[in-house]
């Protein structure tokens, strides 16, 4: 039998009630200035978040045209010709109707120490400069409705591979509406690399590359095939 | 006394995570390839290539007479002589690569002709060409050639490496690409 302590639970109401008040008083003591303070830096914050202050630096890309060098940390791209046709007979490639083929001429350079491919991997690097989601290289405003062919004009053989510092002229050709770029300047956004190391299940040894901001945008007016 | 023991005990235990540290394999040791290394010229066996290096030349111009396509550059034309140990399933070096430093060259898909995925037989020795296609600085120094019979640097399986020298090979103003063939037992 017990004469002591509370056995309906009124005691630890009470403590709590006490609690309470006691913080209430501690904030009600909280001088009037500071609370105006707070509320200015709140809004403050909200301000700046709301107009984009606090995400990532985007600085304007470099204006380059043709035959200008787009430098990357791990690549170099330089647009020598650029075209719209409808077909690429040595390529088998076609274009249907409603659509048309941006070919375009480049020099390419891999700044890296290993191999990349310009649309496909080499050996456990992905590189990705086309034909990813998120393309190095891709067309500003416009949506290709294929993916990218690529080849070299040589008459070179396989998957054009780019080997550590050896240049390099690629064709690539996009697919495109016919009425994409209206106005006759086609404009490449071209992206700085950040890498990553390592794949989860895959391997810890694959490399990928994955476009960060752009860096330079490259323009020029691609001629019509005759 | 019993004020340091706790210390004592504390930097036991940071000298211990120091030293478990230092021992534990990295991740190439963990997951990289077991390389079979030979010399140039000697044939080196893995679980599933043999292979001999026998022959090494610069040329300022790879040629393949057969597809008539040429390309001029810093080249680099390896001989290989390579079989199949003990089967001819998926036989065959689909990626084969040079490493000078720092960098790794790939053997150029280029030229048509080339021991790149050329089917490899059992008892019987196929020859054929690589090329690599080099920066015009790198004509001097140690090249170590790697072989694998997988579309990417193996892990946890044999690679065949051969290291050589770059200084003494002869240089060639065009070397002619042929086709892999098999070589009379």
């Amino acid at each position: 039998m017990s004469k002591t302590g509370d056995h309906d639970g009124t005691a630890p109401k009470i403590a709590v009630r006490a609690v309470m008040s006691r913080w209430m008083r501690s904030v009600a003591e909280v001088p009037r200035w500071i609370w105006i303070a707070a509320v200015a830096l709140i809004a403050l914050v909200l301000i700046v978040v709301a107009i984009g202050g606090f995400a990532q630096a985007q600085t304007n890309p470099t204006e380059l045209g043709a035959d200008e060098e787009a430098r990357a940390s791990v690549y170099a791209v330089t647009v020598l010709d650029a075209e719209f046709t409808d077909e690429v007979e040595s390529e088998y490639l076609e274009a249907e109707p409603g659509e048309k083929l941006l070919v375009m001429t480049m020099r390419m350079e891999n700044l890296s120490d290993a191999p990349i491919g310009v649309g496909t991997n080499a050996d456990r690097t992905k590189a990705g400069l086309v034909n990813t989601d998120d393309p190095l290289i891709d067309l500003a405003g416009v949506t290709a409705t294929d993916t990218v062919s690529i080849w070299r004009a040589d008459g070179s053989a396989g998957q054009v591979i780019l080997q550590p510092g050896v240049p390099s002229e690629v064709m690539l050709a996009w697919t495109v509406p016919d009425d994409a770029f209206a106005d006759g300047i086609v404009s490449l956004d071209i992206h700085e690399v950040e890498i990553r190391r390592g794949a989860v299940i895959l391997s810890s040894n694959v490399v990928t590359w994955r476009a960060i901001e752009t860096f330079a945008r490259i323009s020029v007016t691609p001629r019509e095939a005759p | 006394m019993r004020r340091a023991l706790p210390w004592a005990i504390g930097g036991l235990l940071v000298i211990a995570a120091g030293a478990v540290t230092a021992v534990t394999p990295d991740d190439e040791s963990l997951v990289g390839p077991i390389v079979q290394r030979g010399s140039f010229g000697d044939t080196v066996e893995s679980r599933t290539l043999i292979a001999t290096a026998s022959e090494a030349t610069f040329a300022d111009e790879v040629a393949v007479p057969s597809s008539d396509w040429s390309a001029e550059g810093n080249w680099l034309v390896v001989t290989v002589v390579a079989a199949a140990p003990t089967t001819e399933v998926d036989a065959a070096i689909p990626l084969a690569t040079l490493v000078v430093g720092d960098r790794v060259f790939q053997a150029s898909e280029r030229p048509s002709a080339s021991l790149i995925a050329t089917p490899l037989r059992v008892g019987i020795d196929t020859v054929g060409m690589l090329a690599f296609e080099l920066p015009p600085d790198v004509d001097s120094g140690t090249a170590e050639l790697r072989l694998t019979t997988s579309y990417f640097t193996t892990e946890l399986d044999d690679l065949v490496a051969i290291p050589f020298s770059l200084d003494d090979l002869p240089r060639t103003p065009s070397a002619e690409l042929i086709d892999s063939e098999l070589v009379d037992p």
